[in-house]
Parts: structure tokens; C-alpha cells; sequence
């Protein structure tokens, strides 16, 4: 290792510099202060943790994206977090045990094995928002409105917000007679939208029943609103569980109608944390990005995975993200210099000078 | 992580340092007028 190279950092891992370093401190600050203001109490899980404490109840896509190393103490396996939501939710379940519903919000760095594309980070700084403990559709209302307001709040004011509802992809597979490997290509066909693929699969296995050939026509319900209504019809007779959750995709949207630079748009194939999520899933993007930059959903069941299954509702972003898209520019507080002196009037005033701003 | 509101950044000047105020990106200093220490914008 020569001296250039030993300078080098792993590919998706960077350092920040001043003054972006301060600027990213001052967003985080701005974010968790706003947090607070809705009632969301800060809470610090670890860095690290016993790997099934980290992974139980989220899916294989999480188990991929997480470092293991051993632990020297225990011998265990131990995994460091790629994603801080199931620890908060944990923390929810295991130690708070509260019976009312309970407002947390967290900010920390994540690590992730591989970047989910390439150039991308390695290592997020997640900042997120999670209310458990109520299970109807105004906790997700809360919880968009609170995304919704954070992006406002760091100076993104167009915002797309795409909904979906994992439980019609869940419901309508379950009456399928497709098998669970079937379910699974089904899954990953419909998350590309490929809908002459899935035409094919099901010509060779030989499927024609009406559930699954409801799960080849999510491929084209997107769009506006309006679509929602579509979907009702398609699914009226067939699947009423799916149109009570096509309702509450419905109540969401309204519930954020009418807020100025915010478009809707209603993805019913949009699977995104499919063994995660359970119910509403919401994805924020911005003009001139393809991909999302906060995310959320509903997500019941992790808890029980600790004990105690609690209702769960959030949403979280990467605040590196938001500060490339940041258009209010902070401007860098003046500095005051102060010359060398041993006067003690001078510190006296030094002292008071850092006290306030 | 703090996330109390900071106050007036104070940048004091070591022995010896050889830099000015303006070079420390400093756009006021504490100047002694009349026996007291007051803040003035650097021009």
C-alpha cells in the first residue's frame, strides 16, 4: 500500500468536508426540530446489534444489504444496521410497551453492503418518523403530511408522491391458485411492469382464474386519482378486502388534495418493500430525479416478530440526498475574530458573545 | 449530535498564528473602543 492509496476510502463511503459537513448538521437539526414540533420523541438505537435482532421480521432484501462481523465478547454474529426502522420498532415493542399510540423519530448513519446503484452511497445518513400503536388511515395521513412537511422544510417545494397498497397485491395472490413460487414471479414481473412476461407465465402454467388475471391488469392502474376508480370497478366483485384498501388509498390522497406543488399519482403495481410493508406504501420524488427520495408505508407485523404486534406507519429519507436538492441556501453565520489578549473584559465578552446568537 | 441553537461563532487568535481575521473567514472582529470590547465589521 502506497501513500496515495492508503488515503482511499471504500467505493460509496465519503467523507464530508466544511462547509457541507456544517450544512448537513444544520438540515439534520432542521429536520428532528420539526420532528419534535409534531411530537415525535428522538430516540438513539445502536450502531450495531445481534444479527436477528436487526433482521427478524424484515425480508431477505435487508439481510443482503447488511455487514456481519463476530462479536468477541459473545462469539455471536452481530450485523451493522442497514436499516434503523426495525430497531425503533423493536424499541416500540421491547421497551417502551406503551399502549397508546407512540410518536418516535430517529437520525443515523446506515451502512449498506452493496449501493443500490451504482455511484450511489454505501452509507446513508437515515433520518425517519414512526408511529405506532393505531391502525387506521389517518396515522398514514399523519405521517405523509409530516414527509410532505419535511421536504417542504429543507426547501424542496415540487413534490410527486406515488401511492400504493401492498395488502391488493397480497389479497389478490393469496385467492390465486398460484403457488408461492409462482407468487414470487408473479412479484418480481409486476415490480417491472412486464406484463407481456407475465401473459407468457401464466399461458405456461395454465392459470386463467379471475384473481390472478386481476393481478396482470395492476400493470396499467396508474396514473391520477381517477384511477382508483378504475381499479373499484375491476375489483368490486371479486375482491372486496381490495377495494377497502383502494378506499384508503382514496382518503390519503384527498387528505393532501389541494396542497400547493404536491401531484399524486397512484401506482396500485408499485410493490416497493413487499416482505416488509403491509399496507399503504408512499414514495416522495422530485422533479428531474428518477428515484424516490423519501420513502414510507405501513408496515403491522414487524412488531409481533419482538413479542408484541403493534400497528406501524412511517417514513424515512437519506439526509445527503436532501441536501443535493436543498434550494434554500443556508448562508454560512459570520465569525467574529477576536484578538489575542489577556484582558479579562475581552473573554467576559468572548463568553457572552458564544452564549447567544 | 447537539441540537441546541448555537450562538455567535468566536474565533480567537493564537500567539503567533500569522493569519488575519479575514483569512480565518472571519467578516467582523472585537475591537477595544473607549474601554470596551465591541464587535465592528471588518471592511
Amino acid at each position: 500500500m502506497n501513500i496515495t492509496n492508503r488515503w482511499l476510502l471504500p467505493e460509496g463511503v465519503e467523507e464530508i468536508l466544511p462547509p457541507k459537513a456544517q450544512k448537513l448538521e444544520n438540515l439534520c437539526r432542521t429536520i428532528i426540530d420539526l420532528f419534535s414540533t409534531w411530537g415525535y420523541e428522538f430516540v438513539i438505537p445502536p450502531m450495531v446489534e445481534y444479527l436477528e435482532s436487526l433482521l427478524t421480521g424484515t425480508g431477505e432484501d435487508l439481510d443482503l444489504k447488511t455487514f456481519k462481523l463476530t462479536d468477541q465478547l459473545s462469539g455471536r454474529l452481530m450485523g451493522i444496521r442497514a436499516d434503523i426502522t426495525p430497531q425503533v420498532a423493536r424499541i416500540d415493542a421491547h421497551l417502551l410497551k406503551r399502549d397508546t399510540p407512540t410518536r418516535l423519530c430517529y437520525l443515523g448513519s446506515v451502512l449498506h453492503t452493496r449501493p443500490g446503484k451504482s455511484g450511489e452511497t454505501r452509507a446513508p445518513l437515515q433520518v425517519g418518523a414512526e408511529l405506532y400503536g393505531h391502525s387506521g388511515v389517518a396515522s398514514d395521513i399523519e405521517i405523509v403530511k409530516l414527509m410532505l412537511a419535511t421536504l417542504k422544510q429543507v426547501g424542496i417545494n415540487q413534490t410527486y408522491i406515488d401511492l400504493g397498497h401492498i395488502g391488493i397485491f397480497r389479497t389478490l395472490s393469496s385467492d390465486s391458485s398460484l403457488s408461492v413460487t409462482q407468487q414470487a414471479q408473479v412479484f418480481e414481473a409486476l415490480q417491472r411492469k412486464a406484463k407481456d412476461e407475465l401473459k407468457a407465465l401464466y399461458k405456461e402454467w395454465n392459470i386463467t382464474n379471475a384473481a390472478s388475471n386481476a393481478l396482470l391488469e395492476l400493470v396499467d392502474l396508474n396514473g391520477d386519482v381517477t384511477v382508483l376508480d378504475e381499479a373499484k370497478k375491476l375489483l368490486a366483485k371479486l375482491s372486496p378486502e381490495s377495494v377497502q384498501y383502494i378506499d384508503e388509498i382514496k382518503t390519503l390522497a384527498e387528505s393532501i388534495t389541494g396542497q400547493s406543488e404536491v401531484f399524486i399519482n397512484v401506482d396500485l403495481a408499485e410493490l416497493r418493500g413487499y416482505h416488509y410493508h403491509t399496507g399503504m406504501v408512499y414514495t416522495a420524488f422530485v422533479p428531474g430525479e428518477g428515484d424516490g427520495i423519501a420513502f414510507g408505508g405501513r408496515y403491522d407485523d414487524i412488531g409481533s416478530a419482538f413479542g408484541r404486534a403493534r400497528p406501524a406507519t412511517g417514513f424515512s429519507t437519506d439526509v445527503k440526498s436532501l441536501l443535493k436538492q436543498q434550494i434554500i441556501v443556508n448562508k454560512t453565520p459570520s465569525s467574529i475574530f477576536a484578538p489575542t489578549s489577556s484582558d479579562i473584559a475581552l473573554h467576559q465578552k468572548i463568553n457572552a458573545l458564544r452564549k447567544t446568537g | 449530535m447537539h441540537f441546541a441553537k448555537p450562538g455567535n461563532i468566536v474565533i480567537e487568535e493564537l500567539e503567533g498564528q500569522h493569519a488575519s481575521a479575514s483569512e480565518m473567514n472571519c467578516d467582523q472582529q472585537l475591537s477595544l473602543e473607549n474601554g470596551e470590547w465591541i464587535v465592528k465589521d471588518i471592511n
